[in-house]
């Protein structure tokens, strides 16, 4: 068994490694945010992009990611045949921003 | 005592997450494997002492991972743990009634995951 620091470094170093995976995940949102705005969201882009959520809800919140709960929101928004309008695009963007935020900054423990 | 785990989920990060988990805070083995297939296989070669196994994965899922680990006379009895992000009483229920020792929400907190398992599983 190692320290709690050799924990806690073993975790930053994990994270350092998913990092390009966490953004790959951000970016699908926004490109259906985008899509939206544009009127040209498919039912599939929608899914894709609600899966991704999905599955940065469950990596942010294994890491003790502060993140997770809004990409949870997120992905609620999501699913399903609700239509989008005016407040749940605002909703989801103004979520975004504060994931992208959050993910770019230094890793955050989970009592942040 | 070192106990084997063998941890099933499709998911790279959650799986490298568990087993730094388990390995570092428990001091437990951990081996992995990305696909119900590969898990099976792996089960009948280590015969661990209990399987994590996440419930949505492509292609072939946790639960008919479950059945098949169940069909086979050397894996059939090895305790099996579902990790799910669909915690709600009534999933848990149905994982159970299907032959899960006990389902673990995701996602769950590295820190104290050896310790949930070893309280589902009856482990000191």
């Amino acid at each position: 068994m190692t320290s709690p620091e050799d924990f806690a470094k073993k975790l930053d170093e994990l994270w350092r490694k998913h990092l390009p995976l966490m953004r790959s995940r951000i970016e699908t949102i926004h490109s259906a945010l985008e899509a939206v705005r544009d009127n040209r969201l498919t039912p599939n882009l929608r899914a894709e992009a609600a899966q991704e959520a999905h599955k940065l809800a469950g990596s942010l919140g294994t890491f003790g990611h502060a993140g997770s709960d809004a990409a949870a929101e997120i992905q609620r928004l999501l699913s399903g045949n609700v239509a989008l309008g005016s407040v749940e695009l605002g909703r989801i963007q103004q979520l975004l921003k504060m994931l992208s935020q959050q993910t770019e900054s230094r890793f955050p423990s989970r009592s942040t | 005592m070192q106990r084997h785990i063998l941890l099933i989920d499709d998911e790279d990060d959650i799986r490298e997450v568990t087993a730094v988990s388990l390995e570092t805070v428990a001091g437990w083995q951990v081996s992995s494997a990305r696909s119900g297939v590969d898990g099976i296989e792996l089960a009948k070669r280590a015969v661990p002492d209990a399987i994590l196994l996440d419930v949505m994965m492509p292609e072939q899922d946790g639960t008919a991972t479950l059945r098949l680990l169940r069909s086979n006379a050397v894996t059939a009895r090895i305790p099996v743990i579902f990790l799910t992000a669909k915690a709600q009483s009534i999933e848990r229920e149905r994982l159970q009634a299907i032959g899960a020792a006990g389902t673990l929400a995701k996602p769950f907190n590295p820190l104290t995951l050896a310790a949930e398992v070893s309280a589902i599983l009856g482990w000191r």
